[in-house]
């Protein structure tokens, strides 16, 4: 048998249902691929400066609140027991998000991030559209209304099934269903595992969005934890940068204390920053870093180079 | 007085060491040069991978010189090929004009210091250090240049003074010097001597740079630890070694890095007590 004629045998095997649900499922898939394309916002991404608290809403939800904690953490505006110094003042990083979170910080000494995070939402709801309007993300709307053309998917599916039911339980007495019965099942199962999901996931960032964050990223590489950044040195809105686009470690590295008692996640071993062996210590033995005072370079000696 | 004019016109007035901790920040300095630690370059396959940071700043035009530390010039035993190589590779990657390294053993018998060691100031260690110059000078593509350490110790035998022991080092081996003023004040200052009048002594006609630094007096000594201020006393040294010599000037700084702007500060101090130009203006308006 030739495979031509294997594939005739099959299509006639096929009953007209089948084949009506089968157009079904694709025309289903089309239309919410057309659906998501002509919902998407097609706002212009805005170029203009953006704050670390915006740029970590683009990496995660709960982001803006640790780049706000650890911009505020960084400049002493927030001391190691939690409390708000109401003598220092703001600095460039700080923006309306990260006062909101300060008010927060003021009315409760003993905050956590998961704490904050819930008490946030209003605000980063807002912080969201703001973004949103930028066209650097999609807003919760924007993305329920793209994931309402995946819809007509399921009375499809459920169709399928009942008519997959029907099929199974005459099987016995027509053999011809078994053919249409097998095809049927293995697209459903195709179609709910892996075409479904994919038409029901909108991601949360625009391609503007992903491209500014990969900008930021690669143009501030060196605030990396894995670059032993010296925060001290760049100062609080490098710190708050840095959690922004790589994570929690710089406010684990400018206070351990005070991020283990805000119940931030990661923990103090990385990105951790002191002397270093950046100089010249002396061969490859060791020395412990010429910041280190006795052990470091040229034993109890410094440097020495 | 004449003043020794520059041996590596290449060059700029005050630079400063890179390092990665400060990589942000050095990007928006104008350093006239810049040195990076030889053995912090990445290798792969046998060839510098520097960071992409220091990369731009050598395509920029910053000449950057790579710094060995693990070479052992001083050592009894042959300067290891590989190590010689990796200053080659350096060398050629970031396009420097010249490599340095000091004038120091790390290992001996196989063992490892971790430290600068001092040689003791003799005819012999001459002898070994001039052999292992000349053949390291030999195989790299740029010129050579070593750079007098801090000790705490002085070896008994030692019977040359640092003036002589240094003069007849240049003249032998037509080496480069990288003169440590940090180093000579430290030396200076933990033996009870005078500065000023060490420095003096040094012979300034073949520097090629100078490494400017801080560090702190502990129980016993004075510590070079390159974490500290530099002191006044060490920008006295550059300015009287300016007067002697057309030296660039650069600092270095390896740990406990201070807020921008005191480390701009001290780039600037620097400058002025060497009487050029600050290298810091781009960098206190981008870090202000």
């Amino acid at each position: 048998m030739s495979i031509h004629e294997v594939l005739d045998f099959y299509a006639s095997a096929m009953t007209a249902e089948a084949k009506w649900y089968l157009a079904a499922l694709a025309a289903a898939a089309v239309f919410a691929v057309l659906w998501r394309a002509a919902t998407a916002p097609q706002r212009p991404a805005s170029q203009e400066p953006i704050s670390p608290t915006e740029l970590a809403l683009l990496r995660s939800e709960v982001a803006p609140v640790v780049a706000a904690l650890a911009g505020l953490r960084a400049s002493g505006r927030i001391t190691g027991n939690g409390r708000v110094d109401h003598a220092v003042p703001p600095g460039p990083e700080n923006d309306r998000f990260t006062e909101q979170t300060l008010a927060r910080v003021a009315a409760d000494p003993g905050h956590t991030v998961p704490g904050l995070f819930t008490d946030s939402q209003a605000d980063l709801a807002a912080l969201e559209e703001r973004l949103a309007e930028r066209g650097l993300l999609r807003s919760q709307s924007e993305r329920t209304r793209m994931r309402w053309g995946a819809a007509p998917s399921f009375p499809v599916l459920a169709i399928g099934i009942g008519y997959c039911v029907y099929l199974a339980t005459h099987a016995e007495d027509q053999p011809n269903y078994v053919v249409p019965l097998v095809a049927l099942i293995l697209a459903t199962v195709f179609y709910s595992a892996f075409v479904l999901p994919r038409l029901l996931t909108v991601g949360r960032l625009t391609r503007a969005g992903r491209q500014r964050l990969a900008a930021e990223q690669g143009r501030l590489a060196y605030l990396n934890p894995a670059e032993r950044p010296a925060y001290e040195t760049y100062g609080p809105a490098a710190v708050a940068l840095s959690v922004a686009l790589f994570g929690t470690a710089a406010l684990w590295a400018v206070d351990a204390d005070y991020s283990s008692s805000v119940q931030l996640a990661g923990d103090s071993s990385g990105g951790t920053d002191g002397g270093g062996c950046g100089a010249s210590c002396g061969g490859d033995g060791g020395g412990g870093g010429c910041g280190s005072g006795c052990g470091g370079c040229g034993g109890c000696g410094g440097c020495g180079g | 007085m004449t003043t020794a004019t520059r041996t590596v016109p290449a060059l700029g007035d005050v630079g400063l060491g890179w390092r990665r901790e400060i990589a942000g920040l050095i990007a928006d300095l104008t350093p006239g040069f810049c040195e990076v630690i030889a053995e912090a370059v990445p290798m792969r396959r046998r060839r510098a991978r520097p960071d992409p940071m220091l990369t731009a700043l050598a395509d920029a035009g910053v000449p950057v010189i790579p710094h060995g530390v693990a070479l052992s010039l001083g050592g009894a035993e042959p300067v290891q090929p590989a190590r010689v190589r990796r200053l080659t590779t350096c060398a050629e990657a970031l396009g420097s004009p010249l490599v340095s390294e000091h004038i120091a053993f790390v290992r001996a018998g196989g063992i490892e210091a971790g430290h600068l060691l001092p040689v003791p100031r003799t005819r012999e260690a001459l002898e070994v250090l001039a052999r292992n110059i000349t053949r390291t000078a030999a195989e790299l593509p740029v010129p050579l240049a070593v750079e007098n350490i801090a000790s705490f110790v002085e070896w008994p035998e030692s019977d040359l003074s640092e003036s002589e022991f240094l003069t007849e080092l240049a003249e032998r081996t037509d080496v480069l010097l990288v003169l440590d003023v940090a180093n000579v004040y430290a030396n200076a200052r933990n033996r009870g001597l005078d500065p000023q009048q060490e420095l003096a002594r040094l012979p300034v006609e073949r520097v090629a740079y100078s490494h400017v630094a801080g560090g702190r007096q502990g129980e016993d000594f004075y510590h070079d630890t390159h974490t500290d201020r530099t002191p006044p006393e060490v920008l006295d040294l550059v300015t009287a070694l300016r007067e002697r010599a057309d030296a660039p000037f650069m600092l270095e700084r390896d740990g406990r890095y201070p807020p921008a702007a005191e480390l701009f500060d001290e780039l600037d101090a620097i400058a002025a007590a060497a009487g050029a130009e600050p290298i810091t203006s781009r960098a206190r308006k981008v870090w202000a």
